[in-house]
């Protein structure tokens, strides 16, 4: 406790940045330390797993200790500690789960292994401090893109998924396919404010109807066709009308789909999250038809939509609130479920 | 002062404290590669079976390497972390070394005889060293041809002097023929000669600080190696001729 506050202690470790936070009572940001290893990352083309574990072991303890100092909490303070145990890189993920674990068994402070998605859910937290479940989520990001009913802050009931790629992977394919290179979502996005978005009409894709389920395996096949053809008539291609294009595509689908469940659950609050939150296009096409249909959209500020460990001790903090609490067999799951 | 010493780098993990008197309770893990789900629970069962808690520590000890990479860094984050939160010190040792205790008279695990380390680093590879019976340093821990292990036994006058250790002497069983291979209960390193080189190490050498406390990989990343030596580069130029269908 610090200030008659209860102090989380949050890590997160699941991909390519190597985080540690602290929060007050759940909402209060006392730190919010990310190291990045996007630069390293960026001589491959994406993420190479094996270094991306490499950097967290040499980064995380300096993170920890950062967070704990900006903080001005010492570990004594800390009430709480929460790590993402999943879902991510194998390799990543366990870093962050043994230095949660070594902290527990050194201190004695409680442990919670978070769902990295309901991680992203729960930046909104910190971003409205008001904002309390039950509410629908679009969580969109590099390895999600999910519709999802938030009933409480540790129940979640999945109303759709991806059946193939994720939205954050089909901007990364399609961003190297057109040569912008890594990471996808920025680079498109960027290209697409120079683009026309009718230009080039990609086909959408919305499957079976009353699916909240979504495919974007299509439409990057759809920009590679096109670059094929265009390339071989000798025809030059506009790299920002296809960024612009594709996107306008991808976004179309997502913000109708989400509206759609909207309307059917008659929730009139819709709260978006994951690295996919930060696009701009995304965030101004849901703005203008929440606003057209009545609907309160919540986006994350854009420092929080982004892989941090702030959302983690967020989420932690009202896991254990409601009762968990994990032991020290706590494992990393590549895979784990929303 | 309680030392702890912590080994996972091969598929069996284990952790053990070592009292002042160089006494030792140690566990190791009840199934193949699960280091972290066994690691931490398995120490506070050591601390509840000694009568003590994490804050009678006085010395984190780690094995950094070589062996399996996944393995050395939950070991090593460990250790980092528990050095880190406790404020004590911390020391890393190599997993090849830790079997020199077995050369060197007068320690509990003396055989008498040499030590030739091999792991498993697969095609024909491992991550070796070779001592002689008098601890004496013949090939130092590196990454070499498992020959080139066989070669520096051979060489030696007293070369059925030496017994061969490690998973190695699982995975080239069929090329050791007629050497002196350990029992397999002596054949893999355990977290109390981590323990038992790190104390010795720590008095010699002091702390490594938590911060510089790292892996010892013996290898860079493949990915950075092709990095290296081009061959990511003419990977991603031919992936691109075919994306543009030239
Ligand atoms: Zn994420």
């Amino acid at each position: 406790m610090k200030d008659g506050k209860f102090i989380t202690l949050g890590i997160e470790t699941s991909c390519d940045e190597t985080a540690a936070a602290v929060v007050a009572d759940g909402r209060d940001l006392l730190s919010n330390i990310i190291s990045t290893q996007i630069d390293i990352h960026t001589a491959y083309g994406g993420v190479v797993p094996e270094i991306a574990s490499r950097k967290h072991l040499e980064d995380i303890n300096r993170c920890i200790q950062a967070a704990l100092d900006e903080a001005k909490v010492s570990m004594d303070q800390v009430d709480l500690i929460g790590v993402t145990y999943g879902p991510g890189l194998i390799g990543a993920l366990v870093i962050g789960v043994a230095a949660a674990k070594a902290l527990t068994l050194a201190t004695g402070k409680p442990l919670i292994g978070v769902n990295h998605m309901h991680g992203h859910i729960s930046s909104n937290y910190l971003t409205y401090s008001k904002l309390e479940p039950p509410f629908l989520s679009l969580v969109v990001s590099g390895g999600h893109t999910n519709i999802v009913y938030v009933k409480d802050y540790n129940d979640y009931e999945v109303l759709g998924g991806t059946r193939d790629d994720a939205i954050g992977e089909a901007y990364d394919k399609v961003a190297r396919v057109i040569g912008l290179g890594y990471p996808g979502g920025p680079k498109i996005d960027g290209a697409a404010r120079e683009g026309d978005p009718d230009a080039i009409q990609f086909k959408r894709v919305y499957l079976e109807k009353g699916s909240y389920d979504f495919s974007f395996s299509g439409i990057k096949t759809q920009v590679l066709n096109y670059v094929n053809s265009e390339t071989q008539a000798g025809r030059e291609v506009n790299i920002n009308d296809v960024a612009a294009g594709f996107q306008e595509a991808c976004t179309e689908v997502i913000t109708e789909k989400i509206i759609d469940a909207a309307k059917e659950l008659k929730e009139n609050r819709i709260v978006v999250a994951g690295g996919v939150a930060a696009n701009s296009r995304l965030r101004e096409m849901l703005a203008g038809k929440c606003d057209a249909m009545g609907i309160e959209l919540f986006l994350p500020d854009k420092s929080l939509c982004t892989d941090n460990a702030a959302m983690i001790a967020c989420a932690a903090h009202y896991e254990y609130k409601l009762g968990r609490e994990d032991d020290l067999k706590l494992d990393a799951y590549a895979n784990l479920d929303f | 002062m309680y030392v702890l010493g912590i080994e996972t780098t091969g598929p069996v993990g284990s952790v053990a404290v070592m009292n002042e008197k160089g006494q030792v309770v140690s566990r190791k893990t009840s199934e193949k590669m699960s280091h972290l789900r066994e690691l931490t629970s398995m120490t506070e069962e050591i601390f509840r079976e000694m009568g003590i808690k994490a804050s009678n520590l006085g010395l984190i000890t780690v094995s950094i390497g070589p062996g399996s990479f996944t393995g050395i860094r939950i070991g090593v984050t460990t250790a980092r972390t528990l050095a880190q939160a406790l404020k004590i010190p911390c020391k890393g040792v190599s997993s090849l070394e830790i079997f020199r205790e077995k050369t060197i008279m007068g320690n509990t695990n003396y055989t008498g005889k040499g030590a030739a380390i091999i792991y498993n680093a697969r095609r024909g590879q491992v991550y070796g060293a070779v001592y002689g019976p008098r601890s004496l340093e013949i090939l130092p821990p590196g990454p070499y041809m498992l020959e080139d292990v066989l070669d520096a036994v051979s060489s030696q006058e007293d070369r059925e002097d030496f017994i061969f250790y490690g998973d190695g002497v699982d995975a080239y069983a069929d090329r050791l023929e007629g050497l002196a291979l350990s029992e397999e209960d002596d054949r893999y390193p355990t977290a109390a000669m981590v323990a038992r080189l790190g104390r010795k190490r720590f008095d010699e050498e002091g702390d490594d600080g938590y911060e510089n406390l790292l892996p010892d990989y013996m290898r860079i990343a493949e990915a950075e190696q092709k990095l290296r030596d081009g061959t990511l580069q003419r990977m991603q130029e031919e992936k691109k001729k075919r994306y543009e269908g030239n």
